[in-house]
């Protein structure tokens, strides 16, 4: 693929970051998965000092604009799947730093009074500004990812409308960036429990020290540690009513555009296979079989051709979809069930390829394979977790059957 | 069989060939399955891959209860359980301790087919035996030996001995009355960092031996512990052998056929260790499925694609089961199944244990799908039995080495 210029220098300057930053000390992150001790300040060199976290914050309110722009999927994906490269986790938590303020952030539904609110917490910062979208409640798991079925049916968080604040109550699990990290909620809830009406669908914004929000420990989980999430508690959190994004019907309607946005993670498959491609090369380079090195084995080779189809196909279909989602003029709104299968289609096969190639890899290297000082099985471990979170590949399967065949019982 | 109605399967039910085992067996089985769910299942949340714990419960089994020298005779102070007729009473113990901590399992396993195999090789004499056997058959601290195997060699770098395709990683050389062992970096199967004693398939002057070397002989040079992605309990560590002087009794001839049977006797029992651990992963998210609720009204179990894969999980199980358990009658009766020799076993329980490390992988992969956040979340141990059964996979070989060694024997090809 030819790249552009703004794509080299942006790739240009990743790369640099990953190379010092992260890549010589990634091996010790699992055991830094609680303190971040290694992984702030990787993060904070990305996000602050390189700038990144005003990346989609549009440039009235001190940000580079992504949002404002037709290239805002293009670029999230030679972002993220750069940072991905060096740790998928790094590169999940900063894509979900900008998840929330998709809402009020990207045209054509730019809401400038809550860009001034939030925006300084992006661009005027000396430390990360940890976003979150809180959407998974205990009872039901990917349910409210389920939105074209459920219409939000199943959400129990609830908003009540106290005078001129929002009171908030519910229980969610798992957001990103949680554990103690979080600045900014996006929370996902309903202002009437129980309705199919998407337009009781809330989408408001809680700053993390508002008083009622309690954010439980850190999970422990297979990978992916710089990804922390935990519990977090709303108890009568009141903010006021202009943090509501947008209001009834649109909070819904966009909402939809977040989760299909979200799927651009493909790119945090995607980005790890590219390095267990490199590594893999030099392994196989390496290291010899009944005397010949190991690619030059016809049927090990078989095996790497499987490696490299599944990298570029998954590749090309992640170019794909995000050219779709800058071309809304072409291609329909990034909110419609077109594109939230065209989304979900690409996550779900870029995270199945790249985990099955990964696992290859594995199987190809032997021993090592298994050994962390080959990073082979960090990605491994990371890209599976890239495969079961969003609602997972059996809701991935449901949105897009029900695009392609009509389906209207799923 | 007269038609009945549906009684649908108890819960864990996975048919084995139980006319395949005695009482005896079945007795030993019972009391694995009772040391797995009190000192490793029941405790979980409490000690998670604590190493001191797993250890002490590996001691528990091993020695006190004597798994280790269950197959050593009588006179060198085991059990006396025959070979190679103990395989399906090892098979159901190697499924229960899968079950609970398929690192103990994998790491007793190759210890036992060690044993197995030594047993059986013609080449190693009483004398070998009988100084071998109280490190399997004392009841004192577990002396674990680790397992330096042919494996793979470096790309241009010196030739070496080549064994089923692998590279033989030592070599042997006479000096004086004894010989001297080197290798460099040598990567064992398991606990080359905790191991009291090295077991080193190594080229010799006369063709192949197999090495057995105190970790505390000079010249041994453990590297760092190794991080793996599972199987905690096997430490693992290169290790370099700098001209290790070992007594001329140190170094046991072998022939291509003890590899093969050692190769067979530790696909087998790790393929039962896999099963097992596929087994808890189904009684995992069975819980999961019984009381998860879907788009708030029914549960997970009920909802047909989540049905469609659950099915999937407990398919791939009984397949391996039985594939497992007839690889363990092959071995058990030589000539039973038409198997002969040991290439005929090796390359049988190549394709067996090949398959059956995929399906169980494949069993879990779909049991996290499922359970999706909670599928890698540490407190509901799937995780840990998915990276467990992917270290093991790697560890004992992966589809392509043997595809070329069935294409071999099933096809005359010349490519390994």
């Amino acid at each position: 693929m030819t790249s552009s210029p703004a794509e080299t220098y942006i790739r240009k300057i990743i790369r640099g970051w990953a190379e010092t930053a992260v890549m010589p000390y990634r091996r010790n992150y699992d055991e830094d998965w609680n303190d971040h001790r290694l992984i702030e300040p990787a993060f904070k060199a990305l996000m602050v000092d390189l700038g990144f976290q005003k990346a989609l914050i549009p440039a009235e309110f001190g940000g580079w604009n992504f949002g404002n722009t037709d290239y805002l999927a293009t670029a999230s994906a030679w972002m993220f799947e750069e940072v991905a490269r060096a740790d998928s986790g790094i590169a999940l938590a900063f894509g979900v730093c900008y998840w929330p303020m998709v809402m009020v952030a990207v045209k054509p539904h730019i809401n400038r009074r809550l860009c001034a609110e939030f925006a300084p917490l992006f661009v005027d910062s000396d430390k990360p500004a940890y976003g979150v979208v809180a959407m998974t409640e205990p009872q039901g798991g990917s349910d409210i990812e389920n939105f074209d079925m459920l219409h939000g049916r199943t959400i129990k968080t609830t908003a009540r409308r106290d005078g001129n604040e929002w009171v908030i109550n519910g229980h969610k699990l798992w957001p990103t960036n949680t554990g103690g990290l979080a600045d900014l909620f996006g929370v996902v809830c309903t202002t009437q429990p129980g309705s199919e009406k998407e337009e009781d669908v809330a989408y408001i914004y809680v700053p993390a020290d508002t008083p009622g929000v309690t954010q439980g420990n850190a999970y422990e989980k297979a990978g992916m540690a710089a990804d922390k999430n935990g519990d977090v508690w709303f108890d009568d959190v009141r903010v006021p009513l202009r943090y509501r994004a947008h209001g009834p019907g649109l909070d819904s309607l966009y909402f939809k555009e977040v989760l299909t946005l979200g799927m651009m993670s493909a790119a945090y498959s995607i980005g790890p296979m590219m390095n267990v491609y490199e590594i893999l090369y030099e392994f196989c380079s390496q290291k010899s079989l009944n005397g010949k090195p190991l690619k030059e084995h016809d049927a090990i080779a078989a095996e790497l051709a499987e490696i490299a189809t599944g990298i570029e196909v998954s590749r090309a279909a992640l170019f794909r979809l995000a050219m779709m989602l800058d071309r809304p003029d072409r291609y329909g709104p990034r909110w419609s069930p077109a594109m939230l299968a065209q989304a979900r289609l690409t996550k779900m096969f870029a995270a199945d390829r790249c985990l099955e190639g990964c696992g290859k890899a594995m199987e190809i290297m032997g021993t090592y394979g298994a050994d962390r000082n080959w990073d082979v099985e960090k990605h491994w471990r990371d890209l599976k977790m890239g495969q079961l979170y969003e609602g997972g590949k059996q809701l991935a399967q449901m949105d897009t059957a029900r695009f392609f065949y009509d389906c209207e019982t799923l | 069989m007269k038609e009945e109605e549906s009684r649908g399967a108890p819960r864990g039910y996975f048919p084995y060939p139980k006319e395949w085992l005695d009482a005896e067996s079945e007795g030993i089985a019972e009391s694995v399955k009772r040391w797995a769910d009190l000192e490793l299942i029941g405790k979980r949340l409490q000690f998670r891959e604590n190493f001191e714990h797993q250890m002490k419960s590996f001691k528990v089994l091993a020695a006190d209860m004597g798994l280790h020298g269950l197959i050593w005779p009588v006179d060198l102070g085991g059990t006396g359980f025959p070979l190679p007729g103990a395989s399906s009473t090892l098979v159901r113990v190697y499924e229960e301790i899968g079950r609970a901590e398929p690192g103990i399992g994998y790491v007793s396993a190759v210890n036992v087919a060690l044993a197995a195999a030594l047993l059986e090789e013609e080449a190693a004499d009483d004398e070998l035996k009988a100084r071998v056997a109280p490190a399997f058959c004392g009841d004192g601290d577990i002396q674990l030996f680790s397992l330096v195997l042919p494996g793979l060699g470096t790309a241009g770098g010196e030739p070496r001995t080549i064994l089923s395709g692998r590279e033989v990683q030592a070599v042997v050389r006479g000096d004086g009355d004894g010989w001297l062992l080197s290798a460099e970096g040598a990567r064992p199967i398991n606990s080359g960092y905790n191991a009291s004693v090295y077991a080193v398939i190594a080229s010799t002057p006369d063709g192949l031996g197999i090495a057995f070397v105190d970790a505390d002989a000079e010249g041994v040079e453990r590297g760092e512990l190794l991080k793996t992605t599972g199987l905690s309990v096997s430490l693992n560590a290169d290790v370099t052998f700098n001209r290790v002087r070992l007594a001329k009794n140190a170094v046991v001839p072998i022939r291509s056929g003890f590899f093969r049977n050692l190769s067979a006797w530790i696909r087998l029992l790790a393929a039962a260790v896999a099963i097992g651990s596929a087994m808890d992963v189904y009684a995992i998210v069975r819980d999961w499925a019984d009381n998860r609720i879907i788009k708030g009204k029914g549960l997970l179990r009920d909802n047909p694609m989540d049905a469609a894969v659950l099915a999937q999980v407990a398919m791939d199980i009984v397949e391996s089961r039985s594939l497992v358990h007839s690889l363990a009658r092959a071995v058990a009766i030589p000539g039973g199944f038409g198997i002969e020799t040991s290439e005929d076993l090796y390359i049988m329980s190549g394709i067996l244990s090949v398959r059956v490390l995929e399906n169980c992988m494949h069993a879990v992969n779909r049991a996290m799908e499922l359970m999706a956040s909670a599928g890698y979340a540490r407190e509901w141990h799937v995780e840990k039995h998915w990276r467990d059964l992917k270290t093991m996979q790697v560890y004992i070989g992966g589809r392509t080495p043997v595809e070329m060694e069935v294409a071999g024997y099933y096809f005359g090809s010349d490519i390994i």
